[in-house]
């Protein structure tokens, strides 16, 4: 396979992101300036009862879940508007048509944004040791895996919005409105505790909050949290499929004639997983609750298979 | 249909595409009725009509980019509905409407374009072949009309395809702009390239194609050499008036094939010449319409 088109479009959407400063800025810049204001108003002395920040001091308690919105605002802002300027103006059918593959593009701006999501998480963290004093990671590793499986998670969830809305416009705003349901209900901005209870248990549901726990468990010492990772892996297949459905479905629907299934955490199937658009059965997540963080690693080499299958469509 | 003509010495002409029977709706509106022809390795084919004939869909449902209802497709012996990636890789492709990223400068476009090929381009040389080579670094929001439209041209081309399609290749483009753009599609030919040209203007089709033909609505009406369909389509001329004349000392006029009345119009059909004839005929006789219409019946 020539691996130059998939070389060149990384490129391509790097120097192309790049040349957007206002909402790079945006997207960056957001959430250190947010922790700056956040760690000044709570400081860092934890809650004796334990009862909010979930025992830890305010700055603790943000520092890791900032992380977590850098990732989110790079995924639900930067990448619809990008890629649903693409389809409105018939950039994907020009590439396409020359034989540069759609998902070589897909690939670069996911690339893009996970550098983007790095860039913005250690902003943050520096803003924060920089203004407060909070608690140090105790274990930065487990830190840099969560961030990893989120930022490709809403990198992932980018694509698909800009994949299904009719425009530019549609996909900004509907990616900065879920930024802020995410961020208001997900645990970035009041605690969870404090939220009333439904708005609580929507926002265990909004994408952000397995996130935020991700981060926050390696960070405080409590371990790696394989369900949140879990979780988050599934919200990233589903949202890959339903990206991969929209962009590189509508002329070849006759090839895709069986529906196949990954099933996450079922590592045997991944050899029958070829040449077809799959659903995902997110019903297994509660099978994978638990597992070590080395057999999430390896769900995230399932992500790949559908890629290698759209390219033989292509 | 008409047979490809022979362009070798070896006497053995390829068939780089074969159509039989193509036909594509959209919905109720049947935009490719029924469309055969047969394209020859290393000519220039054109497929002229005016526009919402079909011609786009056409090469379209050729290039793999729509699927067809029904006929048979053959590019370069590939079939586009299965074997699309095969062909992309060794045809070259301007479309209508096309448009790239706003931001992205001329160079980048040039090299991801030739990433799928081998990767080897002569910048400089393709710049300056399409008139862009003080624009190399400029942003293709930047680019005019025409420069765009160069732009996509030299894309088609970057990989030294087999096959190119070009799609109202000089749409938008001033005079000058337009000779240049032929005399390098000709070039593009002597290089033993095979083009597949789909235009709306008479003259780039006269002046570039080896055979060609006419869609209109949806199905062919015509199909041959440029010199062929210029004989046997153009040059017919028809006059109306209102004026009470005696048809038949008109119709021995030189170059008048037909009079006819129509209520109180009377239509003259002929040679163009014919018409000066008429003129003077009517002046003579003290017959001066003043609602003289002249028609040139198009393709």
């Amino acid at each position: 396979m020539n691996p130059r088109p998939w070389l060149e479009s990384a490129r391509v959407e790097l120097l192309l992101f790049v040349r957007e400063p206002m909402t790079v800025v945006f997207a960056l810049v957001m959430p250190a300036v947010f922790v700056l204001v956040l760690s000044g108003v709570f400081g860092d002395t934890p809650d004796p009862s334990g009862a909010v920040f979930r025992g830890v001091g305010g700055s603790t308690y943000y520092t890791p879940a900032y992380i977590g919105l850098a990732a989110a605002s790079v995924g639900l802002i930067l990448l619809p508007t990008h890629l649903a300027g693409y389809r409105e103006r018939g950039v994907l059918r020009r590439l396409r048509a020359s034989g540069v593959p759609v998902t070589a593009v897909l690939i670069g701006q996911v690339a893009v944004a996970l550098a983007l999501s790095l860039a913005g998480g250690l902003l943050v963290v520096a803003v924060s040791f920089l203004s407060a004093d909070p608690m140090g990671a105790v274990d930065p590793w487990g830190v840099l895996v969560a961030g990893t499986v989120g930022a490709l998670a809403f990198a992932l969830l980018g694509l698909a919005l800009g994949a299904l809305l009719p425009s530019s416009r549609a996909a900004q705003g509907a990616g900065v409105l879920l930024w802020f349901l995410v961020f208001m209900l997900g645990g970035a901005g009041p605690p969870p505790e404090v939220l009333p209870g439904v708005m609580s248990d929507i926002g265990d549901f909004t994408p952000l909050r397995p996130l935020i726990i991700a981060l926050q468990d390696p960070w405080f010492g409590n371990g790696w949290n394989g369900g949140r990772l879990a979780v988050l892996v599934g919200i990233g297949a589903v949202a890959w499929a339903v990206a991969a459905f929209r962009l590189a479905l509508p002329r070849t629907m006759l090839r895709f004639s069986g529906w196949r299934e990954i099933t996450l955490g079922d590592l045997g199937a991944k050899q029958g997983i070829l040449g077809g658009i799959n659903a995902v059965i997110v019903g297994n997540y509660l099978t994978t609750l638990g597992r070590p963080a080395e057999s999430d690693l390896e769900l995230l080499d399932d992500l790949q298979m559908p890629i290698k299958a759209l390219n033989a469509s292509l | 249909m008409g047979d490809a003509p022979r362009r070798y010495c070896s006497g053995v002409s390829v068939t780089d595409i074969r159509v039989r029977g193509l036909r594509k709706a959209y919905g109720p509106v049947r935009a490719v009725r029924d469309v055969s022809f047969d394209v020859a390795r290393g000519e220039i084919f054109g497929i002229l009509g005016p526009n919402g004939s079909g011609k786009t869909t056409t090469v379209e449902c050729l290039q793999g980019l729509r699927h067809a209802d029904a006929g048979e497709v053959s590019v370069l012996g590939l079939d586009p509905r299965s074997q699309v990636a095969q062909i992309r890789r060794r045809i070259g492709s301007q479309l209508q409407d096309a448009a790239l990223p706003d931001k992205i400068r001329v160079a980048e476009a040039v090299r991801l374009f030739a990433s799928v090929g081998d990767g080897k381009v002569d910048m400089d040389r393709l710049l300056a072949d399409w008139g862009l080579e003080t624009k190399r670094n400029a942003a293709f929001h930047s680019l005019s009309g025409g420069q765009r439209q160069r732009l996509f041209i030299a894309l088609a081309l970057v990989n030294r395809p087999e096959l190119v399609f070009l799609d109202e290749m000089t749409t938008g483009l001033d005079p000058e702009a337009r000779r240049e753009a032929w005399r390098l599609i000709e070039q593009v030919r002597e290089m033993g390239t095979t083009v597949v040209l789909v235009t709306h203007f008479l003259d780039e089709a006269e002046r570039l194609c080896d055979r060609l033909v006419v869609i209109q609505a949806g199905v062919l009406s015509a199909t041959g050499t440029p010199a062929e369909l210029v004989q046997r389509y153009a040059g017919g001329i028809t006059a109306t008036f209102t004026a009470d004349v005696d048809e038949a000392s008109l119709a021995g006029l030189p170059g008048v094939t037909a009079v006819a009345r129509r209520g109180s119009s009377t239509e003259i059909s002929g040679e163009p010449a014919a018409l000066l004839h008429l003129g003077h005929a009517l002046v003579q006789r003290g017959v001066v319409p003043t609602d003289l219409r002249v028609q040139q019946p198009t393709l």
